[in-house]
């Protein structure tokens, strides 16, 4: 054993010539709060419906607490669930709701109710629970949704992207919300989204899922600072992406310039690459730590408030490159189409991939 | 936290189901079972019978040559086509007029119009003939409308059949022209198109499948209506007087059961166009489609209403014609105001005993109907496992759709009178009533059902299981409650249309089991027409009547569950 709370080993799922999940391997701790985060149609939702045992898996085994549950029907695992829809019994009222697991359990009526109360305190809608959930605002019902889920006391907490039917602000308030709540409850938690900046805000552990596959596990830094595939480096964030090319004394060449690079990867030499870079890891201001200097020439500018993202011609290269800069630095060294920059790639900031074929 | 309870890992064997689980499989077995026994097998007995000589040995093909060889009855196939084809023609083009005016046009009064409108829904397709022999009979008051030609034969049906059809077509019309974008709308005029142009590329073909879908309804339901060609085709024969002709008259099982099989190739095929339809129908709406208002158009929506008018005209002239002649005494000759045409004790064709036996036919049809559809539809809706299982109850739920009443009704003959059939002590009981008209209607109230089922969350499921609440608490407590509406709608449409049904159970009544609808036929064949247009009126007055207390409830309810119902 591993000391992990949920395992999930090698599972496969498909659905006839199609695959959905293909040979899936993860451990979740305890109290952690994991992010299923990829493009709709990657598997994310099947494989959480596998955990959850709304869909079965074709192949593989899922431990929860040191049981396997691999086999066994949803109610007879121990976890709560929210759905992007909500799903609230729409005939019966808020604390109906929220009772609706506990009632079964025969708690005594008087518990049952202080139970509801705490948890209605608990999401912030006291008042509410005589309510009908037609009379509440979106972001009510899911907080409603997520009380019900956790009345139970469930060991794992299974969110079916909670956010997605939200509006833009609601959805930012209710995932700091959700993350507080999970946090005081110390619930091992899996969220699916397709939303990178929630994944990002809310996650302890990020798992990055394309076409069936894990691409890349990790904390939110690891996998916004040190992509581990193109995909991933794609996917999350804005990245630039040159076709280079492997030099024998391991330096890279991009079009007609030569750069150093950091990378920890194996590459054959004279091999085609893509090199990537940030748009907010391009330098204008340096103070003798350059590591890649290099003109450009700036071909558009678009202001967003606290920055700017500009279109830049580089010397020698043939792709556009964008960057973000900040409005001291515009300020400072008046940046506006037209502007000649001398721009620093950082060789610790350039990403090596290989090249999509 | 955890509230898991231990549990030995290697202890679970997927053959040992759980209670959950058995008692969903048993109620899907259930469903297998039930239309196994009063639809697949019955149609299974009818084809083997189409193959056998009277002595009941098989001889293939013979009896469907005989049939061919026999002029008198292969020329019902063409006027069956005849009639099917002209009576479609006229009422989709009516609906589709009548429709656009109560969808696309500001004209006053459309809601009353479409109530008026849906009158001949009430009715029994025997009571627009018989208006039709008082309008146009012998005796009749517009007979020299018809210069010459007699309303005894195709023309007579046709009309009784456009009349009695009309609501159908036009319920189908009007939801395919309510389901549109108006956005479609804006842009076609932003783009200066043509009116005549709009309506070719945006309209028709919007609602193109809705008039594939009535055309063939109607078309089905003309083919294989047996009321109206009885009462007023005098000598001119369909298929449907046939297979009656061929068993009560003549005593002919095989060559009934032959006219059947024929029967059925027609419907089938309609069968299949209606489910390519409705396929095709989905793909076409999008969600955030954005609902269409008309503007007002003075000389569109004035000829319109002229059109509607006209359509009211006749529907309420036909009907009112029915009840104003079941009040006469002796038409034409004493044209006074009686009751003696209700005293049915009095006539030949069962009395207000068949009335009863109809109401509580109905009641049975209704109640145990829709508990039976509905539970079997949710399994097949909204259960997880027995995927195979529940594909298979969904397509034999589908199956009763394309088998014509008459067709269903002699086959219950040969299934259930067969004296090896342990069920036989059903003949001739209501229960075999009850149980051929449930299996008659059984598609439609299936597709209402799982309509409605699919309308909510499909996640409900999923939820209470991860609260360990058992699926049957949950469709009490939450299924049951949000799909009331559409599970009265189900027993409205049992009732109604088990009050008057003809065709299914004309073969299965006994003289305890008398029922009004078949009184009315059985009056009009002794020439008590004025009875008959009494009983027939009779009926239509109490499924109004049922439909107003229907009516009542769901305004009740709805008024009950304004705290939880967001639509309307």
């Amino acid at each position: 054993m591993n000391g992990a709370y949920l395992s999930i080993k090698n599972v496969s799922k498909s659905f006839g010539d199609f695959t959905a999940l293909s040979n899936i391997s993860l451990d979740i701790r305890e109290g952690e709060f994991v992010c299923f985060l990829g493009p709709s149609g990657c598997g994310k939702t099947t494989l959480l419906r596998a955990v959850a045992g709304l869909d079965l898996q074709t192949e593989g085994e899922i431990h929860q607490a040191g049981e396997d549950v691999s086999w066994l029907t949803p109610d007879q695992r121990d976890f709560g669930i929210v759905f992007q829809s909500y799903a609230l019994f729409p005939n019966l009222t808020v604390a109906e709701n929220i009772a609706y697991g506990l009632k079964n359990r025969k708690t005594s009526r008087s518990k049952l109710n202080a139970r509801v109360e705490e948890l209605l305190e608990m999401i912030g809608l006291p008042e509410s629970g005589v309510k009908y959930p037609s009379q509440l605002s979106g972001g009510q019902q899911q907080r409603v949704a997520l009380a019900r889920a956790i009345a139970t006391s469930p060991g794992l907490l299974l969110l079916d992207e909670p956010l997605s039917a939200l509006d833009a602000l609601v959805r930012v308030h209710l995932r700091s919300e959700i993350k507080e709540l999970q946090r005081k409850l110390g619930v091992t938690t899996i969220m699916v989204t397709h939303d990178q900046e929630e994944a990002l805000a809310m996650a302890d552990k990020i798992v990055v899922m394309n076409h069936g596959v894990i691409e890349q596990i990790g904390t939110p830094e690891e996998i916004y600072s040190r992509p581990k595939t193109a995909f991933v480096a794609s996917f999350i964030g804005q990245m630039n992406f040159l076709s280079s090319r492997m030099l024998d004394d391991g330096k890279v060449q991009v079009g007609g310039q030569l750069l150093d690079c950091e990378h920890d990867k194996l590459f054959q030499p004279d091999n085609d690459m893509q090199l990537a870079i940030r748009p907010e890891d391009i330098r204008v201001r340096y103070n003798g730590d350059a590591t890649n200097t290099m003109p450009a020439d700036v071909r558009h500018v678009e202001f967003l408030g606290s920055f700017v993202r500009s279109e830049l011609d580089v010397d020698g290269i043939m792709e556009p490159v964008i960057a973000e800069f900040s409005m001291n630095d515009v300020r400072d060294l008046q940046i506006a189409k037209g502007s000649r920059l001398m721009l620093d790639l950082p060789s610790s900031r350039i990403h090596l991939f290989e090249s999509a074929r | 936290m955890s509230v898991i309870t231990a549990r030995p890992v290697n202890d679970w064997n997927p053959l040992s189901l759980r209670r959950e689980q058995l008692l969903q499989l048993i109620g899907v077995l259930f469903g297998i079972v039930v239309l196994l026994l009063t639809v697949l097998m019955p149609l299974y007995a009818i084809l083997s019978k189409s193959m056998e000589n009277s002595s009941g040995d098989f001889v293939g093909l013979d009896n469907f040559i005989e049939y061919a060889a026999t002029p008198s009855l292969a020329s019902s196939v063409t006027h069956s086509l005849t009639i099917a084809s002209v009576t479609t023609l006229i009422v989709v083009t009516l609906a589709l007029i009548c429709a656009y005016a109560l969808q696309r046009s500001c004209m006053p009064f459309r809601g009353t119009i479409r109530l008026l409108m849906m009158g001949p829904i009430f009715a029994p397709s025997l009571l627009p003939a018989i208006s039709m022999v008082y309008l146009f009979g012998n005796q009749g008051v517009l007979k020299s409308w018809l210069m010459g030609e007699s309303i005894y034969g195709p023309i007579g049906v046709v009309i009784s059949l456009s009349f009695w059809c009309f609501p159908a077509a036009l319920m189908i019309i009007s939801t395919a022209l309510s389901n549109t974008d108006a956005r479609l709308y804006e842009s076609a005029r932003a783009l200066r198109t043509s009116a005549l142009r709009t309506f070719l590329t945006v309209t028709l073909p919007s609602i193109k499948y809705g008039l594939i879908s009535a055309g063939f309804v109607v078309f089905t339901l003309v083919l294989t209506d047996f009321g109206a060609p009885k009462v007023i085709g005098g000598q001119y024969n369909v298929l449907a007087t046939d297979i009656y002709k061929q068993v009560i008259g003549q005593q002919n099982f095989q060559m009934g059961a032959v006219v059947s099989v024929i029967l059925l190739f027609p419907a089938l095929l309609a069968f299949a166009v209606d489910r390519w339809v409705q396929r095709k129908q989905v793909a076409l709406l999008t969600s955030r489609a954005e609902p269409l208002r008309p503007e007002p158009a003075a000389i569109r929506d004035w000829s319109l209403f002229a059109v509607c008018m006209l359509v009211i005209a006749v529907i309420i002239g036909v009907l009112g014609m029915a009840v104003y002649a079941s009040f006469i005494s002796f038409w034409p000759y004493n044209l006074e105001f009686t009751l003696d045409n209700y005293q049915f004790d009095l006539m030949d064709g069962g009395g207000w005993d068949a009335y009863e036996n109809s109401l509580e036919m109905a009641l049975y049809t209704a109640l145990f109907g829709t508990a039976l559809i509905f539970s079997h539809a949710y399994l097949v809706e909204k259960l997880a496992g027995f995927r195979l299982l529940r594909t298979l109850l969904h397509l034999m739920a589908m199956v009763p759709l394309a088998v014509p009443g008459l067709v269903l009704g002699l086959a219950y003959i040969f299934f259930f009178n067969s004296p090896d059939n342990p069920l036989n002590f059903l003949y001739g009981s209501m229960a075999i009533l009850v149980i051929c008209t449930i299996a008659h209607y059984y598609t439609v109230c299936h597709l209402t059902a799982v309509t409605a089922l699919k309308q909510i969350d499909a996640e409900f499921e999923a939820v209470s299981a991860s609260l360990k609440v058992p699926f049957y608490i949950t469709f009490w407590r939450v299924t049951l409650p949000v799909c009331l509406p559409a599970l009265l709608e189900i027993a409205i449409y049992l009732f109604v249309n088990a009050l008057n049904t003809v065709s299914a159970v004309v073969f299965l009544y006994s003289s305890d089991t008398m029922l009004a609808s078949i009184s009315v036929l059985n009056m009009d064949d002794a020439g008590d027409i004025a009875p008959a247009a009494a009983m027939g009126v009779l009926l239509m007055f109490t499924c109004i009547g049922v439909k107003l207390i229907h009516w009542l409830l769901s305004h009740m309810l709805l008024n009950r569950t304004q705290g939880w119902r967001q639509s309307r």
